[in-house]
């Protein structure tokens, strides 16, 4: 009976109104669904949820206060669109009676309702706002949905929050799974900062263990940590993110370590393998003398008597009854001879020796030389008066020009040219020759002359110094090895290269042998007493220049102590000067008073 | 404006238009739950969105068009 009843009722619809702000909306319900509604007299579309239509019919009576259904958001979101549309089409039809309606009844706010049918469409109110709001989020929505369609086909229609909650947990589930590799991107331009900054303070504080996947005690940490990020405003795929980028640089660092370490154990393998080998060496050699089958057991007793120290001699009989060699034909033999037997020197380190006492040869000149500096030093001076730079300047004027190419020079006077270059340069610089090979070039010179020239005046260095007048400082670079041999060159400038030599060495004899000390000394007080010297204490202006003059003082007074070392007299000293001064000043004094 | 700042923003936002819909006329109260629940999208999105930096600008502006509108509210200028 009962259920008949119902099925007759739900047959039936029934009349709801429900009064909104003092305005009637008239519901026909029947069973669970709204079947017709009215507003303003006007009909409606309305179809709300069941749950809200059993809460409207659970109401004691069929006038229902609005109000009351405030809490339902269906009822309310869907109530407030049908009156919408209402207000819409009023508008749109210009229907006066409505439009009139709405503007006395308490849905227009008292402020407004004078001037309703003016603010109605005015754009900046907050109709046009929300209106313009929704179409804006409209907008922007489709245009995301075309980059994450998925996300919006479960979501496309309207729905609450909470039910759009569970697609957004699982879609945050999934886009947790396919996030990139670590590796392949720089993260930390996708995470905030802070939240950056926060990770890594949160690996220092627990260590690299808490990155790790594998424990469950890492996993716990790294939850709280995500747990606290959400809890300050970041979402969990940032936190993630940010120490997905610490592991990737503790990785990083790892990896170097790692290979620090391989390194590592790499040369302990070598030491252990090397004790091994030092281990066997004995057994090897005892096999390779019992044996005496191959070359190599020859090279290793070979190897074995040259760490010992012994003669190679010893080689021999092993070689002879070696069955490699016995087997092999004379040529092959007799390079068997050469490896084991002869060649056994290391080369490089011969020709590295040899280079060595090359160098020191090189840079000891020849004992008469020597001899002759040992006199020289201190007691003649720094310039031959014979090169006086007048002398030298003429000297090279002419010879370059008789070294012109339309001269055709011979090679005397070439060799003449460069010993009066290296004494007017003090010597023979490859980056001065480098300097003048580039200015030369811009004067239109052939690169072909121009490193003839080069290699001639390196050629010419190389001769001088293998005579003994010049000394190879560095690559490239001649020096002269003292005045004297200076001298010796540019006195004999007009004669071979061959007999410079012999001329220097005789040069240095005869000097060596004839001066005496007492000669050497009036030779340098001549040339200290000499108009050169003192033209030499001026400068371009006439002026005397202080350091030069310094200088000649210095020297005054050491050929002043020398002379009284040779003459074997008590040396003056300054006290002695000040009293030959004062002397002389009472002297002067007197006699002037007579 | 940063993107954790922006969807503080919106969230704020969302929470603010919710209250709104108590005070707003009968007409319009569809419009603000609409707003709200698109504002919440949006904060979501942003959150799971971790790589499209274009849509920061886009809810920037959307953040302005909600002040302007809870402006309103605030006002009572409906």
């Amino acid at each position: 009976m009962e259920k008949n009843l119902l099925d007759k009722q739900s047959l039936i619809a029934r009349k709801y109104t429900i009064m909104m702000n003092n305005e009637p909306l008239d519901l026909w319900i029947k069973g669970d669904r709204v079947t017709k509604a009215t507003f303003m007299d006007r009909k409606a579309d309305l179809s709300l949820s069941v749950d809200t239509v059993r809460h409207i019919k659970s109401m004691p009576t069929r006038l229902v206060n609005g109000e009351n259904l405030k809490n339902k958001e269906d009822f309310v979101r869907k109530t407030s669109a049908l009156m919408s549309a209402q207000l819409e089409l009023a508008i749109a039809r210009q229907d006066m009676k409505v439009l009139s309606r709405f503007a006395q009844s308490k849905l227009v706010p008292d402020a407004q309702k004078e001037d309703f049918l003016e603010a109605i469409n005015r754009p900046n109110g907050l109709r046009g706002a929300l209106t313009k709001g929704l179409n804006h989020a409209q907008q922007m929505f489709r245009n995301m949905a075309q980059r994450i369609d998925r996300f919006f086909d479960r979501t496309k229609d309207t729905i609450a929050n909470e039910k759009l909650d569970q697609y957004l947990k699982e879609f945050q589930h999934h886009e947790f799974n396919k996030a990139p590799k670590f590796s392949d991107l720089n993260l930390e331009q996708f995470v905030d900062p802070k939240l950056q900054e926060r990770a890594f303070d949160f690996v220092k504080q627990n260590g690299t263990a808490c990155l790790s996947e594998d424990t469950l005690e890492a996993k716990t940490k790294q939850e709280e940590f995500l747990r606290a990020a959400s809890r300050d405003g970041h979402s969990a795929a940032d936190a993630k993110l940010a120490l997905g980028h610490v592991r990737d640089k503790e990785l990083a660092k790892s990896v170097e370590e790692g290979r620090a370490l391989d390194q590592k154990s790499l040369t302990s393998h070598e030491a252990e393998i090397n004790r091994l080998n030092a281990m066997l060496a004995p057994f090897l050699l005892e096999q390779a003398k019992r044996d005496n089958k191959t070359e190599a057991d020859l090279e290793r007793i070979m190897l074995d008597m040259q760490s010992n120290g012994q003669d190679l001699t010893n080689l021999v009989p092993f070689v002879l009854e070696n069955e490699a060699y016995k087997a092999a034909s004379p040529e092959e033999k007799w390079n068997i001879e050469n490896r084991v037997l002869y060649c056994v020197e290391p080369l490089p380190e011969r020709a590295l020796e040899v280079r060595e006492i090359q160098k020191v040869l090189e840079a000891k000149s020849p004992e008469l030389t020597q001899k002759e500096t040992q006199v020289e030093r201190g007691h003649m001076p720094t310039q031959d008066p014979a090169i006086m730079p007048a002398t030298l300047n003429s000297a090279f004027k002419e010879l370059r020009e008789a070294t012109k190419p339309e001269n055709k020079p011979t090679p005397e006077v070439f060799n003449q040219f460069h010993s009066v270059a290296a004494i007017k340069f003090d010597g023979i610089d490859i980056n001065a020759l480098k300097a003048w090979e580039r200015n030369a070039l811009k004067r239109g010179v052939t690169p072909e002359r121009t490193q003839d020239f080069i290699q001639r005046s390196l050629n010419h260095g190389h001769v001088l110094t293998n005579m003994g007048l010049m000394q190879k400082t560095a690559e490239g670079v001649y020096k002269f090895k003292d005045p004297a041999a200076k001298a010796c060159l540019w006195e004999n400038r007009n004669k071979p290269l061959e007999q410079l030599a012999t001329l220097n060495a005789q040069q240095a004899t005869r000097r060596t042998q004839t001066t005496t000390p007492q000669q050497e000394l009036m030779e340098r007080v001549k040339v200290l007493a000499s108009a050169q010297s003192f033209e030499n204490l001026l400068d371009k202006q006439g002026n005397i220049e202080p350091q030069k003059l310094k200088e000649y003082a210095h020297t005054l007074e050491r050929v002043s102590l020398q002379l009284r070392e040779v003459a074997n007299r008590p040396t003056i000293t300054r006290e002695d000067l000040q009293a030959a001064k004062a002397h002389w000043q009472a002297q002067s004094h007197e006699q002037a008073r007579a | 404006m940063e993107r954790a700042q922006v969807i503080n923003t919106l969230h704020t936002q969302a929470q603010r238009l919710h209250d709104a819909v108590e005070v707003v006329p009968w007409t319009e109260k569809h419009k603000v739950f609409d707003l709200r629940d698109q504002t919440n999208i949006l904060a979501h999105t942003l959150q799971l969105e971790m790589t499209k930096e274009e849509k920061l600008d886009e809810a920037i502006e959307f953040i302005s068009h909600l002040d302007e509108i809870l402006g309103f509210i605030d006002r009572k200028e409906f």
